[in-house]
């Protein structure tokens, strides 16, 4: 989102800065994983096709698993068999994965690294200039430590340090289990990068409608004077999943789903639904107003009567009906696991513009239908000519942000039915991104791999946003951790959640959504 | 062969209902677009509600009631029906009916779909949230009720109904005991045969409109509907309407509550499907008949000014334009 031109090289001036993205090797540590092979690759692949890597562009793999080059480039071709967007075009990959290596080694011995180096450094030599190294830590948190501690005894990560080709690096969530975790990853990492070179991915912030939030809200003047307390009605945001655990139940079990969902995605759309307009599109100005805000929100309730947080797991159900087992019954769950698939959280931001305005967050596996999604939900207008409930069926105005699957914004209005009487009823006008531009618009990681490359972290966390969102849910990992099964609800598969997550709305004549297609 | 059966559509798994419904309307397999997003124009959800009794071919009657509906108000069309044993790989069954309509003039071009489930009785607490998979979020939802027993609604259905626009059944067909349910939102009931008979009382209501009330009431001593074979439940909401409109007169305050108020079958051979009369202790009277089969209706009367003869057309509203008026204009 960067817009000035005038740092550029001046044969890229002009050029889109997505345009101009220096030579650059991407390293990926747990290239042979699921990740890599669904995502990472087939991201990096259509950006190849879409003439938008640069001319000198390597991609190395790095794992424990002693594969050989050729073995990678097998792998990597069959990855975009399977998960490209767009099929295989047979010349290019062989132009491209000409440049794909692997490099075997420990994520833990150093010599494994400076051999890498070793391998970059011809590379440069062939090339007879310097090129950029972009790491991507795409394996279980358990490594991040080593891995970013080696590639400070290597000297890796200060490679071509102070200039625009210092090596940078991407890390996919979870950043900490909590705060004290999130502090010490951020302290590793500060103690090998800067700031501006460590890239936190949240692939939701790659995609397209969390982007049109910022062009929505400030681009639009009829929607920036109604978003504050005095029209919104309450803000839902909703992460649902349809799948359970599946075959990662030992994973989940230690995580659940505050911290692998609402911690990080929820709290991205919230305050990039919620903050105030930036002083410019710059990232460090979007970020500061994303901290300022979440800094805003006050600690939530925890008592279990009363209070603003519920937690539940899935029992057997139906899902698309089809009969599923409950979460312990799951793979790898001990019967007596009490980590929660769905949470609920009502919460409040003390500053002016959303005093008093109930914010609901909720995210569960196992819900009916995989949807995310972004409601804003207006009061309703002084009732004296529609009050008549009986003839004038009247909704709240409500614009929904639909995040995935399908990409868009509805606005519910109300509306007359045709015929003589007066009689209304709500209609939805809608706008869908497949429709509008069509349906094949890059994927998120496409985009926020192009933009780590080119140093521009906008749609990247900064590493005081997770510490400060750890900070609001820390306490309530705490609590729930302390009180072992106490307060802990089920809902059957193929549900929209626990009844007593419907009491955090009531409370205020509320209800929870039930997103539709 | 059961009511689901006999509904008309492709026999799919649920799973697959949500990706057919977003890729049916493509031209072709590499047309990515998602055409039933541009194309669509749902408003409204119809959740259409069969029970165990219901007859194969009063369902396919209903379920062809609801697609002409849809070209008028296009909306999404859910329909549930009860099966005594699944036939798929589910525990619940799945159809997809899908029809494109190309009408007189261009602009009447539409497409609709249905959505048709087969469930064991066990699996209906499911379907509150099965069906939220398809159902328009937001806008307002309906659910008609064809032969469904009091004790099955109250058992499996009421749960769904939070929160809807409008509920509706045809007192013509229904179990009576539905009457005695303690609905979750009584103001949102609607009869279709009440809306059926639409026509009926525009044409009463005019006539009778040009007399002020307290002369209709004045020395009136019995109201009677008579109906031929089948009409007894347009009789019974033709007496229900005349009794509270008449209370509406003053009927209460001028102490001629003791008005009788019945129904009779028509004489065997009559030509006409309904007829109203209106006794008075004096010599005032009204009869007012009317002939489905000539569409055309007789009033003869005096009430007080002088005898008038009338003759009209009148044609009851069709099954469709009976279910629009339910649903949108019935209280
Ligand atoms: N998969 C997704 O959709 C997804 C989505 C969002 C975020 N993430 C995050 O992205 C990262 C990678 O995800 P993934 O699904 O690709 O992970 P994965 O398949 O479990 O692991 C990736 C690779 O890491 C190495 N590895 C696995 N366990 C290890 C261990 N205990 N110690 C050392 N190395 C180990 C393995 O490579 P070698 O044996 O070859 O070394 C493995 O192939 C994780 O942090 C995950 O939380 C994943």
């Amino acid at each position: 989102m960067q817009s000035h031109d005038t740092d550029r090289h001046p044969f890229l001036q002009g050029l889109s800065r997505h345009r101009g993205v220096p030579p650059t090797v991407i390293v990926i540590f747990g290239a042979s994983g699921d990740l890599t092979a669904r995502k990472l690759v087939p991201a990096i692949y259509n950006l190849g096709l879409d003439n938008l890597l640069p001319s000198d562009f390597y991609l190395i793999g790095f794992g424990r698993k002693a594969i050989q080059d050729e073995a990678f480039r097998e792998m990597t071709q069959t990855d975009v068999q399977k998960y490209s967007r767009r099929p295989l075009h047979p010349e290019f990959w062989e132009h491209l994965s000409e440049k794909v290596l692997y490099h075997t080694g420990d994520y833990d011995q150093v010599e494994a690294y400076k051999a890498l180096g070793e391998r970059i450094d011809v590379i440069e030599k062939n090339l007879g200039r310097d090129i950029q190294l972009l790491f991507y830590i795409s394996t279980p948190p358990t490594v991040f430590k080593p891995i970013l501690e080696n590639l400070g005894a290597s000297g890796l990560a200060a490679r071509h340090a102070g200039t625009a080709l210092a090596s940078k690096i991407i890390i996919e969530k979870p950043f900490g289990r909590d705060l004290d975790s999130a502090k010490g990853l951020n302290q590793v990492l500060r103690q090998q990068f800067q700031e501006s070179q460590v890239f936190r991915i949240d692939h939701y912030l790659g995609k397209e409608t969390v982007q049109d939030l910022l062009v929505q809200r400030f681009s639009n003047s009829i929607f920036e004077p109604i978003w504050n307390f005095r029209y919104v009605d309450c803000i839902q945001i909703t992460v649902a999943e349809e799948l359970g655990v599946g075959t990662r139940g030992g994973y989940y079990d230690q995580s659940g789903a505050l911290r692998d969902m609402i911690q990080n995605h929820t709290m991205q759309l919230l305050s990039l639904v919620a903050m105030e307009p930036p002083v410019s599109l710059s990232p460090e100005d979007i970020r500061d107003e994303k901290v300022k805000l979440l800094k805003a929100i006050q600690p939530v309730d925890l008592r279990p009567e009363g209070g603003d947080v519920i937690r539940a797991h899935y029992t057997e159900g139906l899902v698309s009906g089809e009969r599923v087992p409950g979460y312990t019954q799951e793979q790898g769950i001990p019967a007596d696991s009490f980590t929660e698939t769905y949470a609920a959280i009502r919460l409040f931001i003390n500053n002016w513009r959303w005093q008093g305005v109930p914010i609901y967050l909720r995210s569960g596996k196992r819900m009916p239908r995989r949807v995310s999604e972004i409601a804003v939900q207006f009061k309703q207008p002084p009732g004296a000519l529609f009050s008549d409930t009986a003839r004038f069926d009247l909704a709240p105005n409500t614009m929904v942000m639909q995040i995935q699957p399908d990409e868009g914004t509805t606005l519910l209005i109300n509306s007359k039915i045709p015929g003589l009487e007066t009689r209304t009823q709500p209609v939805k006008m809608h706008f869908r991104y497949s429709t509008t531009f069509g349906s094949n618009t890059p994927e998120a990681y496409e985009r926020l791999i192009l933009d780590a490359m080119g140093g521009d972290g906008t749609l990247f966390i900064r590493g005081d946003e997770t510490e400060t969102s750890w900070g609001i849910f820390t306490p309530i990992l705490d609590f729930w951790q302390s009180g072992g099964r106490r307060g802990l609800e089920t809902y059957a598969s193929g549900s929209w959640g626990p009844v007593a997550a419907d009491r955090l709305l009531w409370e205020r004549k509320h209800e929870w959504r039930r997103p539709g297609p | 062969m059961d009511l689901f059966d006999t509904l008309p559509g492709l026999n799919l798994r649920v799973s697959e209902i949500s990706p057919m419904l977003s890729s049916m309307w493509q031209a072709s397999a590499d047309d990515k677009r998602d055409v039933a997003a541009t194309g669509r124009a749902s408003q409204l959800n119809l959740v259409v509600h069969f029970g165990g009794q219901a007859s194969a071919e009063e369902g396919l009657g209903i379920f062809n009631t609801a697609i002409s509906f849809a070209q008028s108000y296009p909306c999404r069309i859910i329909v549930l029906c009860p099966v005594v044993s699944v036939k798929g790989a589910d525990s619940i069954d799945a159809k997809l009916f899908s029809l494109c309509y190309v009408g007189a003039d261009q602009r009447a071009l539409c497409a609709c779909e249905a959505v048709i489930l087969g469930y064991l009785h066990q699996d209906a607490v499911h379907l509150e949230d099965l069906i939220s998979l398809w159902l328009e979020n937001d806008l307002p939802v309906y659910h008609w009720f064809h032969n469904v027993s009091a004790e099955a609604l109250k058992r499996d259905v009421l749960p769904l109904l939070h929160g809807c626009r409008r509920v509706l059944f045809d007192s013509a067909v229904e179990d009576p005991a539905l009457k005695t349910i303690r609905w979750p939102e009584p103001q949102s009931i609607a009869d279709l045969t009440r809306s059926h008979l639409l026509p009926v009382r525009q044409s009463l209501g005019q006539f009778l409109a040009g007399y002020p009330p307290w002369q209709l009431i004045a020395g009136l001593k019995k109201v009677v509907v008579a109906y031929a074979p089948g009409h007894l439940a347009e009789a019974e909401s033709l007496i229900d309407w005349q009794q509270k409109t008449l209370l509406h007169c003053g009927a209460k305050e001028e102490g001629v509550a003791a008005v009788v108020f019945g129904y009779e079958p028509l004489r065997v051979g009559a030509d006409t499907s309904i007829e109203v009369r209106w006794v008075y202790a004096d010599d005032k009277y009204l009869s007012w008949s009317f002939c489905e089969k000539r569409t055309s209706v007789h009033i003869t009367a005096n009430l007080g000014t002088g005898k008038v003869d009338l003759a009209q057309q009148l044609q009851l509203l069709s099954p469709e334009q009976a279910l629009a008026e339910a649903l949108f204009f019935a209280n």
